[in-house]
C-alpha cells in the first residue's frame, strides 16, 4: 500500500507538481537523496555510517517524469546503482524529485543537492557518474549546465553520464498535446475552451518535454501554450564528461525503430542525433546503444541495459 | 499528516476551480438560446426574466457547492490538526532542522573546495 501511495504521489507530482509546489501543498515532493528506499540525511555522520570505507566513485540515479526511484527496481530488488556498487565499487545514490517542475528548476536544485552530497561525503571522491532515465537525463544535463555556470565543485568530478531514453530533442506526444490544446482553444465554444484549459493543466515539466528545454531562458517570459515554439538556447556538451545514450525500440524492425522508438521517445531524440532546427548540440554517436524489445519504462530496470552500462564503465576503467 | 492536509487542500481547490469552470460554461451555453428568444417580438421581457432566474439559479448552486466544500475542507483540516498535533510540531521541527543542515552543507561546501576540486581540471 505504501509503495502504491508513493507511486501515485510521484505521478501526481509529474502531472501538476508545479502547481503543488507553488501553492505549498504538502503533496509536493521536495528533491532529496534516497538510499534503500528511505530519504537520506546528507550529513557526514549519516554517510559514514552507511560507508565505513567510502568508495572513491559515486553514481547518482535520477528518475523520469511521473515517477519515483522505484522505477529502478529490477527483479530481486537490485537497481543499476546497487549492481554498480557490488560489481564495480561505486557508492550509489538515488534522487527523488518533483518531476512537474520545470527541468531548469530541477536542474538548479540538483546542482545544489549534488554539492551538498559531495560536501557531506566522508571520503575523497575520484569520480561521479550520473544516470538519468527519460526526463531524468534532461535534469542531469540541466544540472551540469547550472553547475558549470556557477562553478560548482562537484562538476569537475563527473566523468560519465548515461541517458536512458531521454528525449534530448523533445517528444511528439507533448507536441501533440500542445497542438490539440491550441486548436481547441481556437474554437470559440465554451466546452472546447474548457477542454483546452484542462489539457493545459499539465505541468511545466511536461511542457518542457516538447522540445527538451534545459534552461530557464527556454521557457521564462514565453507563453507556455504557444503553438509549437522551439525557444531552446544552446547547452554545449561538457567535454570532460563522456556521454552515453541508450535508446529502446519496441521491436527490431526498422520501421518500428524509426516510427515508434520506445513508444514514447523517438529514436532520433533518444540518441541525440540533432539537426540544426532542433537547436540542440548533437551528441557524439560513439557511445550509443539501441536495444530492441525494450519499451520506455523498461529501460530503467533491464539487465541488458545494465550490461551495457557496466561494459562502458569497464572499458573506461582499462 | 502534511500529505493528508495536502490532499484535503488539493481536493478543495479542484472542486473550487471545477465549479467555477462549469458555472462559466453553463452560463455561456445558455446565453445563445436566451439571446435568440429575446429577439422574438413579445418575448423579450419574460425571457429576460427567465434568463435572470436561470443565471441566479446556476450561480447560487455553484456558490453553495463552493461554500459547502470550503466548510467541509476547513472542518477536515481542523480534525486532521487535532488528530496529530504532535506530528504537526514534529514536522515544524524537522523543517527547521533540515534547513539548518542545508545551510551547514552550503557552508561546508564553500569552505572545502579541496574535497571536490583536488584536481586542477576545469569543467569547461
Amino acid at each position: 500500500m505504501g509503495r502504491k501511495v508513493e507511486l501515485a504521489i510521484g505521478a501526481l507530482n509529474g502531472l501538476v507538481g508545479d502547481y503543488l509546489t507553488r501553492t505549498g501543498n504538502g503533496l509536493a515532493t521536495e528533491m532529496h537523496v534516497v538510499r534503500d528506499g528511505a530519504p537520506l540525511t546528507l550529513s557526514r555522520e549519516a554517510l559514514a555510517a552507511i560507508f565505513p570505507e567510502p568508495p572513491r566513485k559515486l553514481v547518482v540515479l535520477v528518475h523520469g517524469l511521473m515517477s519515483t526511484e522505484d522505477v529502478w527496481r529490477m527483479r530481486g530488488g537490485e537497481t543499476y546503482g546497487s549492481l554498480l556498487e557490488k560489481e564495480l565499487g561505486f557508492a550509489a545514490f538515488e534522487v527523488r524529485y518533483c518531476s512537474g517542475l520545470r527541468i531548469s528548476e530541477n536542474g538548479e536544485r540538483l546542482d545544489a543537492l549534488l554539492g551538498q552530497l559531495a560536501a557531506a561525503y566522508p571520503g575523497p571522491i575520484d569520480e561521479v557518474a550520473l544516470v538519468g532515465h527519460s526526463m531524468g537525463g534532461l535534469v542531469l544535463r540541466s544540472a551540469t549546465h547550472a553547475g558549470n555556470e556557477r562553478g560548482s565543485g562537484w562538476l569537475a568530478k563527473v566523468k560519465k553520464a548515461f541517458y536512458l531514453g531521454s528525449p534530448h530533442l523533445g517528444t511528439p506526444l507533448e507536441r501533440f498535446g500542445n497542438a490539440l490544446s491550441w486548436a481547441l482553444a481556437a474554437i470559440d465554444h465554451p466546452i472546447t475552451t474548457l477542454i483546452a484549459e484542462i489539457v493545459n493543466l499539465r505541468s511545466g515539466g511536461v511542457k518542457d518535454l516538447r522540445y527538451g528545454n534545459l534552461r530557464r531562458e527556454d521557457w521564462e517570459g514565453a507563453g507556455a501554450d504557444a503553438l509549437l515554439q522551439n525557444r531552446r538556447h544552446p547547452v554545449p556538451l561538457l567535454p570532460h564528461i563522456r556521454h552515453h545514450l541508450v535508446a529502446g525500440s519496441l521491436t527490431a524492425d526498422v520501421a518500428s525503430l524509426v516510427l515508434l522508438g520506445d513508444a514514447l521517445v523517438p529514436l532520433r531524440s533518444a540518441i541525440g542525433r540533432a539537426a540544426e532546427e532542433d537547436r540542440c548540440s548533437p551528441f557524439p554517436q560513439e557511445h550509443v546503444a539501441i536495444l530492441a524489445g525494450l519499451n520506455h519504462v523498461r529501460l530503467a530496470h533491464d539487465e541488458a541495459v545494465f550490461s551495457r552500462i557496466r561494459a562502458w564503465c569497464e572499458e573506461e576503467m582499462r | 499528516m502534511k500529505r493528508w492536509q495536502g490532499t484535503r487542500a488539493l481536493v478543495g481547490e479542484a472542486i473550487e476551480h471545477g465549479s467555477r469552470a462549469v458555472e462559466r460554461v453553463q452560463l455561456e451555453l445558455a446565453k445563445t438560446p436566451f439571446d435568440l428568444l429575446e429577439r422574438v417580438p413579445g418575448l423579450k421581457v419574460p425571457v429576460s426574466g427567465i434568463r435572470e432566474l436561470y443565471n441566479t439559479g446556476v450561480s447560487s448552486t455553484h456558490t453553495m457547492i463552493r461554500l459547502a466544500t470550503k466548510v467541509a475542507g476547513d472542518t477536515v483540516g481542523v480534525v486532521l490538526d487535532a488528530v496529530s498535533p504532535g506530528e504537526k510540531a514534529a514536522g515544524q521541527r524537522e523543517e527547521a532542522v533540515s534547513s539548518g543542515e542545508k545551510a551547514a552543507g552550503q557552508r561546508e561546501e564553500a569552505a572545502q573546495p579541496g574535497s571536490m576540486q583536488n584536481s586542477t581540471q576545469s569543467p569547461s
